[in-house]
């Protein structure tokens, strides 16, 4: 690690540390002992070396008097399936007092794991301020020490804790700390409760208005097996005659007896409205904040109405191509969220990956929504292909792009994501 | 949580303050302004921008206290000093944010009114909410710990077991706390005595072992430090000032002090005794000895002192000293001048005559050679054909040797083997600094039966055109010898005079930016001690900004709308709301009384297009004006507020009017 990020990391931890087991009326007075130090350098002039001698001893009782006692409180944490990205979470902490003393002034603070690996800085001399955010976006959540309610000897309660969480994926719980003030209120004394929990946080998303395209029904290769559960309703056509070839499970018993020559059921090919939606994973730079915005972007569109009839497949190149499909019984929005919480840019996978996995595709789709990370010549080819298919497109690239794309793409950054998306039509 | 200290702790802490430092006359305001903000039943509806400006008017008067006490440090180091009076300020600093957040509606500042930065941040630090209360009193203790005067930690003591029982977690009993305090508290006192005699002990093992390890090895800064010749010699710091008469072409040798024996490398002042001097009229001038006869010269002399105390550099023959505004002055029998209990600058004027001399005459010291160099130098003597010769033609023989056959040189060679560095100089390297040649021709004088001192001071021949007087650097300070002839001491320099251009030749470039900086603090500091020793009244004008500042402050304070504080608990959050005064609502009632009320839900506009009273000739107006009074951020402004009313009262007449009809 490199000497700077060393000092940070000790500043952090010199300073979380304090925060965390010092009261407010102990953090003042620390400041006054540290201003009493250094005004009382010189025992000869004035008495600040005794006020520092003073508090020295006092912190130094505080200290002592900390480690005395246990503290016979149990605690689990009820925490909900799902959190989004800068929204603050809620959740309950079940609490049980199994000692024979009123506990009160108790406060709790989560501990998170850091999520491996810890992520990069575009900078090379990066301010402590900058470290700091980053380090909290690795550990994936900002979380403060929250009193908790006064708890009599027996008593069994719920407190309601909160933390902001900072990225999408999952958020790891590795312990929770229970800490409790000593006699002169200055220092506490934090229990360690190695609680476990992990909670999968989903990309922030903005509100949009529906996306209605007016491109009609594709018919479905391999919709067969579909049909069964998402084709239309009078799939069923008739009967006919049997041809040779005819499956013979498509027989149609009853006529067959009837007639007294095989009598075959027909059935309609299958069509049906198929929307795309298409996350480009090849980030050209370092930074990540552009791929999180294009991610956001497509868990924003997911969760779009698109009309009751509509599949929408989730087109992406992680360590292979992948395609998610939601809609009509074959899987809700929520799984599609839960994909896109755990989607990682691949800078290895070349942008060839994905125009293979829309050529097969395409014929398949009415329209396709489009989230580019930038814009250059195969990228256009993608969407030349969508629309040799004759798929309405709409195409958003999270910028700024290195070259100007036509106006009929639309260009998003992180700050103007939410008012592009606000007026995103077909 | 938040932390409030009990009723009665400040005013306690500032009493404890006040008494120590002795500025208790300012405690019974405080003390009442803080006390009384829980029993009053107003409160200012400061905004959020008002508060950032409280702490920016704060930070003016932080800043004023540093400069002013920057500009004491400037003429009277050291540092440490001033930062304590800063410390014992904090109470005084503090005080205006302190009352400010008492007397607020909302009772607290946030982390970013402190910090630019923050202020429009919307990050979860920038609006924590920040009580100054317990930082209030954690500095008035720190403020008054600062005074000298004993019986502190009692008084802290009490006043932090009164914070640690107030504020002690509500699951331990008081007695415990109590007695963990008092214990903390009983420890204290001994640890600190211990903490006192600690620092004594170290700093005498340091200056001991300071002694050992760096008296040795530094010939030029032994008993003879007052010149200080050695280790400063190239520094072109301006140090003296000097304004000679129009008939004085100068140059001059001003001597602040004189040695009479010589050893091993260091000159010391034996027997040196120092006599106080009565100053004479209005204080300010001294008499060295009696009126001499003869032509007298004149020269006025500018001279920084340290802490207000130093060598004053004279002239010989120097007799008399006027505008000389120090406490005591004492003049040694060696003719050295030691000034103390004067201001940082001085500048005083300086007559002298030839016949009149302020030093002992000579006596056994003048005539002693060191063991060590007492032979190189009695064949030296002898070589030179000194023996025998008469006192003024010695000296010119000696002169003669050392300006013809030695050169000068900023160097400084290692001695030979076996010989001293002053042997080394007179027989091998034939090179070296004023030290050297004023050394050897003292040593040589005596050798030949001539009495001579070791004279250090400056050679003044510079003169700076921006400053319209000659002025002497540091590294113009100079040594040269004082020699016994015709009765009376006079000035003899040895020192090839192309000294000076050695000098100036390892002047640097930046020196004219140095010269100008040093000629504009030079004005400052005439300025600044312009009255004699005068420290207080020249603060005036700041205390008057300061004054201006407070009452500009206390005028908006005024102004400002009250509100009555809400009993705790019942609201979180104080919020007022922009046009709650319209006239406009009195048009409302009214409509409502004949029309029913505007259901919720329903936009004023519909509401009053419902019941058919929007076409009535100016109530679309008014409703406008009264919805811009409510929602536009800039409001409304004084001319159309009186329109409005104007407006909706003729409105009510003619309504009342034609409901009578």
């Amino acid at each position: 690690m490199r000497p700077l990020f060393r000092l940070y990391r000790g500043v952090h931890r010199l300073s979380h540390g304090l925060r965390r087991r010092l009261t407010p009326l102990g953090g003042w007075l620390l400041g006054g002992w540290v201003a009493a130090g250094a005004f009382g350098i010189n025992t000869r002039v004035g008495m600040t070396y005794q006020l520092f001698v003073l508090l020295t001893v006092v912190f130094a009782v505080a200290l002592v008097a900390s480690r005395f006692g246990g503290l016979p409180v149990a605690a689990s944490r009820r925490l909900p399936r799902f959190a989004t990205v800068g929204q603050p979470l809620r959740y309950r902490l079940h609490l049980c007092n199994h000692g024979i003393e009123m506990q009160r002034d108790l406060t709790a603070f989560d501990e998170l794991r850091e999520a491996p690996p810890v992520p990069t800085l575009p900078q090379r001399f990066p301010t402590y301020r900058q470290w700091s955010r980053q380090m909290a976006r690795a550990r994936g959540a900002n979380g403060e020490t929250q009193p908790l309610p006064a708890l009599p000897p027996g008593a069994v309660t719920d407190a309601e804790l909160t933390l902001t969480p900072l990225r999408r994926g999952w958020l790891e719980f590795a312990a929770l700390r229970i800490g409790r003030p000593e006699p002169l209120g200055l220092l506490r004394r934090l229990f360690r409760q190695p609680l476990t929990d992990r909670l999968l946080v989903l990309p922030r998303r903005y509100p949009m208005p529906p996306l209605h395209f007016r491109d009609g029904r594709r018919y479905q290769r391999g919709g067969i097996h579909l049909a069964q559960s998402v084709g239309e309703e009078d799939e069923f056509v008739g009967l006919r005659e049997y041809r040779p070839g005819d499956p013979p499970r498509r027989i149609h018993w009853r006529s067959f007896a009837k007639r007294g020559e095989p009598i075959v059921k027909e059935f309609q090919d299958e069509f049906f409205v198929r929307h795309g939606l298409l996350l480009d994973h090849c980030a050209t730079d370092a930074d990540d904040a552009r791929f999180e915005t294009a991610v956001s972007a497509a868990a924003s569109i997911a969760t779009a109405e698109r009309g009751p009839e509509a599949l929408l497949d989730l087109l992406f190149v992680g360590d292979r191509a992948y395609c998610f499909t939601a809609g009509r019984g074959l899987g809700q929005t929520e799984p599609l969220l839960e994909v896109l919480a755990c989607v990682t840019p691949r800078r290895d996978q070349p942008f060839s990956g994905l125009l293979a996995l829309l050529a097969g595709h395409a014929p398949a789709l009415s329209a396709c929504v489009c989230i580019l990370l930038d814009w250059d010549a195969e990228r256009r080819q993608l969407l030349d292909l969508l629309r040799g298919h004759g798929v309405a497109t709409v195409a958003l690239v999270i910028g700024p792009p290195s070259a100007p794309p036509p106006p009929s793409v639309r260009v998003a950054t992180a700050e103007t994501l939410a008012a592009e998306l606000a007026r995103l039509t077909p | 949580m938040t932390l409030v200290p009990p009723p009665g702790l400040l005013a306690a802490a500032l009493l404890f303050w006040g008494w120590r430092t002795g500025l208790w006359p300012l405690v019974p305001p405080m003390a009442l302004v803080l006390e009384l903000a829980p029993r009053v039943g107003w409160r200012w509806a400061l905004e959020d921008r008002e508060l950032a400006r409280v702490i920016d008017l704060s930070t003016l008067l932080w800043v004023g206290a540093l400069i002013l006490l920057f500009i004491r440090y400037l003429n009277q180091p050291p540092l440490a000093t001033h930062l304590y009076t800063l410390a014992s300020w904090f109470p005084l600093l503090l005080f205006l944010p302190l009352a400010i957040q008492r007397y607020s509606a909302v009772g607290a500042f946030r982390v970013g009114h402190l910090f630019y930065s923050l202020r429009h941040s919307g990050s979860a630090l920038a609006w924590q909410p920040l009580r100054l209360d317990t930082p209030y009193f954690v500095a008035t203790l720190l403020a008054a710990s600062v005074a000298a005067s004993p019986d502190f930690l009692p008084g802290a003591g009490l006043l932090l077991l009164w914070a640690l029982l107030a504020t002690r977690p509500r699951r331990h009993r008081w007695l415990l706390t109590a007695t963990l305090a008092l214990a903390a508290g009983l420890a204290a006192f001994p640890l600190s005595l211990g903490l006192y005699r600690l620092q004594i002990s170290l700093e005498d093992q340091f200056v001991e072992w300071f002694e050992d390890w760096f008296m040795e090895v530094d010939p030029y800064r032994s008993y003879t430090a007052l010149g200080e010749i050695g280790e400063l010699k190239q520094s072109g710091r301006v140090v003296l000032r000097l304004k000679p008469a129009p008939d004085d072409p100068g140059p001059w040798l001003l001597r602040d002090a004189s040695y009479n024996s010589y050893f091993d490398g260091a000159w010391q002042a034996k027997g040196t005794r120092f006599d106080r001097l009565a100053s004479r009229g209005d204080g300010r001038e001294w008499t060295l000895g009696a009126a001499p006869a003869g032509v007298s010269r004149h020269l006025a002399i500018t001279l920084e002192l340290r802490r207000g105390a130093g060598m004053l550099p004279l002239p010989a023959g120097a007799w008399r000293l006027e505008r000389l505004p120090v406490g005591e002055l004492q003049l040694s029998n060696l003719g050295a001048l030691k000034a103390s209990d004067g201001p940082g600058l001085v500048d005083y004027r300086v007559t002298s005559t030839p016949a009149a001399t302020r030093d002992a005459p000579p006596g056994e010291l003048d005539l002693a050679l060191p063991r060590r160099e007492q032979a190189t130098l009695e064949r030296l003597a002898t070589e030179l054909g000194l023996i025998g010769s008469s006192p003024p033609i010695v000296a010119a023989k000696v002169k003669a040797f050392l300006l013809g056959q030695f050169r000068y040189s900023l160097e400084l060679p290692a001695p030979a083997a076996g010989m001293t560095a002053l042997e080394t100089f007179l027989l091998q390297a034939r090179a070296g600094h004023c030290e050297y040649f004023a050394s050897a021709a003292v040593l040589l004088l005596r050798a030949a039966g001539v009495p001579a001192r070791y004279a250090t001071g400056f050679a003044v021949a510079e003169y700076s055109p921006l400053e319209d007087a000659y002025v002497a650097r540091r590294r113009h300070a100079h040594a040269w010898a004082l020699v016994w002839l015709d009765g009376r001491w006079r000035d003899f320099d040895a020192t090839p005079p192309d000294w000076t251009g050695f000098e100036e030749a390892r002047t640097p470039w930046w020196q004219r930016v140095g010269d100008l900086w040093a000629w504009l603090s030079h004005r400052f500091n005439r300025w600044r001690w312009r009255e004699t020793t005068a420290t207080e009244s020249d603060n005036g004008w700041l205390w008057g900004l300061a004054g201006l500042l407070t009452l500009v402050l206390l005028w908006r304070l005024l102004l400002r709308r009250r509100v009555r504080p809400v009993p705790a608990g019942s609201v979180l959050a104080v919020t007022v709301e922009p046009g709650a005064e319209s006239p406009f609502y009195q048009v409302i009632a009214d409509l409502s009384a004949q029309a029913g009320a505007r259901p919720s839900g329903e936009t004023l506009e519909a509401w009053l297009r419902r019941i058919g009273a929007w076409n009535a000739p100016g109530l679309a107006d008014m409703a406008r004006w009264h919805q811009r009074w409510r929602f536009d951020p800039v409001g409304l402004v004084k001319e159309e507020r009186q329109r409005l009313a104007k407006t909706v009262a003729a409105w009510r007449q003619q309504n009342s009017a034609n409901g009578q009809r």
